[in-house]
């Protein structure tokens, strides 16, 4: 590990050199013991599951929320009934989760999926959180062959690259596709004027990006367009702003915690448009459970399931999944697309009949999958389900408002005041 | 017979870390390659720690300038990555980094104790607050791919500028050169009247350490192989080595070099299995060399030696 000491050689420099020595032994004893655990390579009687993934960190909340706990409830109702069938084994296997942190840090996050593919040997990857994440181990599954289903990510990009990335998978619903259920919902309320703020990062950025021409396509005027960075404490400001500017629409493309800042802001200064309308973090549940159902009553949010739809097990997954959380600790987007990820990777699996992921990748790019967030069906590998949906809290359920199609309630117009 | 023990000392002191230079240049052929991937993050951290000491050790001017340069190594890396060669694009990045500390340098070696360390700051969030605002403005998105190294080749690169680093760092330090940071270092007024060109000193030095840098940015990027600002720039790589450097010892310059590769093994080590007890022990740690230890494990040696 080390080279010095062609200088001055006298007895100041040997105590360096043991010291090296030591620290090469250190090296090599914590590198065995890290080893030790590693995968023995015979017969499978189960099928290990890597999964690296904010457990501290600003991601933790959102990978928590989302991800974490459809997962843990999926390997566990799996295990329960014994695991799933692969009939190239003759029998079914139960499922074993390895999880890291990546302490939302994307070196870390890229290296422990290097390590769950390259030391720990596991079958399967299921995907971390967050976009950036999310690009950033699309390069590596592919080269390892690892068919990866990310589930939050939330940029077009993806598209140009998907070609370069086989292995890779896109499971929500993308900016362009939400977009397009927000406009006709505008236009079919009234809609006149517009406010459109959002963040400097890449989901708000290519949220306004699709939304901004629409709008003005379809005679909506925008009377303010406003950025702000990412982390910001104070938005009151630019709420004012957007109050004095008197428009029917607000329309924030935002991150959970601006979600929650502008809600109390707007709240506290009586920013009351007709239409309020924030993208991430208005689904979770913690929303409603932080201000109040009747706070929240008729803000609309980016994106929303509800078990009112019509697909098979709808409502069985939602109970079950607020059995297993609680509540408050759901979220009404993102939990059920992020189960639907995983039940399209076990009807791979058993479709497949072998956990060869070669094979299991072609069945997941060539099949159409029934999941509680409807038929799933990859084209370049992006999940296709257009529209997308526009929700709406309406006495603490968070209804599906749009498109008009998949409506579970009408929109409410004029929003309430706040309380 | 003492002649002869200081002349075994001197071919051990050579040889032993030519051994290892031999070792870990075929250590990739041998080891699991997980290992391989590790010990490019322990590279990292060391030839961060490292250039780090090159210029704040001797002068003890505290740069928190770190992930700027390491910064524009990752960006260098984005954008030029698919059109020219590896070894090129990394040099050039480490170029650009020697350039931008160069500008930097001449603009604030003037400056010293915490205003030094303020503006070094300062002038990492800066260029990532610009690169995020160039990057809205002109590409209309935030983050880049960047091309792929496969971690055999990162870790010869790794290693390469490792050794290059600790050339330099021995380099500058055995020369007049180094002697004269070290004046600088303890008392800059005096340095001054004996004739040192102190500004330009300092400058020069404080470029050649974010080439380094720089170079490792560029490496480290085909790693992550999607990178933006937040990523780039992260304040981590500012505070890191200097924490590193001080556990080790800012003072011989393997002081540095150990505090750097301890950690990296302990957060290698501890990640997977005690995730949250890694910042906490790292934090205990800490205390207690500042608290214990005001030379950091280099000193504890020296104490050690002389007792004996």
């Amino acid at each position: 590990m080390k080279k010095d000491k062609k200088r001055p050689l006298t007895l100041q420099n040997y105590p360096g050199a043991v010291l090296i020595l030591a620290f090469m032994l250190f090296t090599g004893v914590c590198l065995i013991l890290t080893q030790a655990q590693a995968a023995s390579g015979k017969a499978p009687d189960k099928i290990r599951i890597g999964n690296a993934i904010s457990l501290s960190g600003p991601y933790a909340p959102g990978a928590t929320t989302t991800q974490i706990a459809p997962y843990d409830m999926w390997l566990k109702e799996v295990n329960a009934k014994g695991g799933i069938f692969v009939k190239e084994y003759g029998k079914k296997l139960p499922l074993e989760m390895i999880r890291y942190d990546d302490k939302s840090d994307i070196g870390t996050a890229v290296k422990l999926i290097e390590k769950l593919i390259l030391e720990d040997k596991v079958d399967l990857l299921l995907p971390p959180w967050g976009t950036s994440m999310n690009f950033a181990i699309a390069p590596i599954v592919t080269k390892y062959e690892y068919p990866v289903m990310g589930v939050t990510v939330d940029s077009m990009k993806i598209k140009e690259i998907a070609p370069k990335i086989p292995y890779f998978f896109v499971h929500l619903n993308q900016p362009p596709v939400k977009a397009e259920a927000i406009i006709p919902l505008l236009k079919e309320l009234g809609v006149k004027t517009a406010a459109v703020v959002h963040h400097a990062d890449l989901h708000g950025i290519e949220f306004a990006g699709y939304v901004m021409p629409q709008l003005s396509i379809n005679g909506i005027d925008v009377v303010l367009y406003k950025t702000y960075p990412m982390g910001a404490k104070d938005l009151s400001p630019l709420l004012k702003q957007v109050k004095a500017a008197d428009v029917d629409a607000f329309l924030a493309f935002t991150y959970p915690p601006e979600t929650f800042l502008i809600t109390g802001q707007a709240k506290a200064i009586g920013l009351n448009p007709k239409l309020f309308y924030m993208s991430i973090g208005t689904a979770f549940a913690a929303y409603r459970e932080t201000f109040g159902a009747n706070v929240v009553e008729g803000v609309m949010g980016t994106g929303a399931w509800n078990p009112k739809v019509p697909y098979p097990g709808a409502k069985d997954f939602w109970d079950r999944m607020i059995q297993a959380v609680g509540p408050g600790k759901v979220d009404w987007y993102g939990n059920a697309f992020c189960y639907s990820s995983v039940q399209v990777l076990e009807q791979a699996i058993e479709k497949a009949g072998t956990l060869d992921r070669k094979k299991i990748r072609s069945v997941i790019a060539g099949n159409t999958f029934d999941t509680v967030i409807g038929p799933v069906r990859y084209e370049n590998q992006i999940n296709v389900q257009s529209p997308g949906e526009v929700g709406q809290w309406q006495n603490g359920e968070f209804e599906i408002v749009a498109a008009k199609a998949k409506r579970t309630a009408n929109p409410i117009y004029p929003k309430p005041q706040w309380p | 017979m003492n002649h002869a023990t200081a002349k075994s000392k001197k071919y051990l002191s050579l040889g032993l870390p030519l051994l290892f230079l031999l070792l870990l240049a075929v250590a990739p052929l041998w080891i699991p390659p997980y290992w391989v991937v590790s010990f490019n993050t322990i590279f990292m951290y060391i030839i961060l720690t490292l250039s780090w000491a090159i210029f704040s050790g001797p002068t003890r001017y505290i740069s928190l300038a770190t992930a700027a340069f390491f910064g524009v190594g990752v960006y260098a890396m984005a954008m030029m990555g698919q059109e020219l060669p590896f070894p090129i694009v990394i040099a050039l990045s480490g170029g650009l980094s020697f350039i931008l500390a160069l500008f930097i340098g001449f603009l604030t070696l003037r400056l010293k104790g915490v205003y030094f360390i303020i503006f070094t700051f300062g002038i990492s969030e800066l260029i990532r607050h610009l690169v995020l605002w160039w990057e809205t403005k002109f590409t209309g998105t935030v983050g880049r791919w960047v091309l792929m190294m496969d971690y055999t080749t990162a870790y010869y690169f790794l290693l390469a500028i490792f050794v290059i680093t600790v050339l330099s760092a021995h380099i500058i330090r055995s020369s007049k050169f180094g002697l004269a940071l070290k004046g600088i270092g303890e008392y800059e007024e005096a340095a001054l009247h004996i004739g040192i060109d102190v500004t330009t000193l300092k400058t020069i030095t404080f470029a050649v350490s974010a080439f380094f840098m720089g170079a490792t940015g560029a490496i480290m990027a085909t790693r992550w192989t999607y990178i933006d600002p937040t990523i780039a720039f992260n304040p981590l790589f500012s505070f890191m080595p200097v924490l590193m450097a001080i556990f080790g010892g800012i003072g011989p310059f393997y002081g540095p070099l150990l505090g750097a590769a301890i950690f990296a093994i302990l957060e290698e080590v501890l990640i997977t299995k005690f995730p949250y007890y890694y910042m906490l022990l790292f934090g205990i740690i800490l205390i207690a060399v500042i608290l214990f230890l005001p030379n950091g494990l280099v000193g504890l040696l020296k104490k050690g030696e002389k007792r004996v």
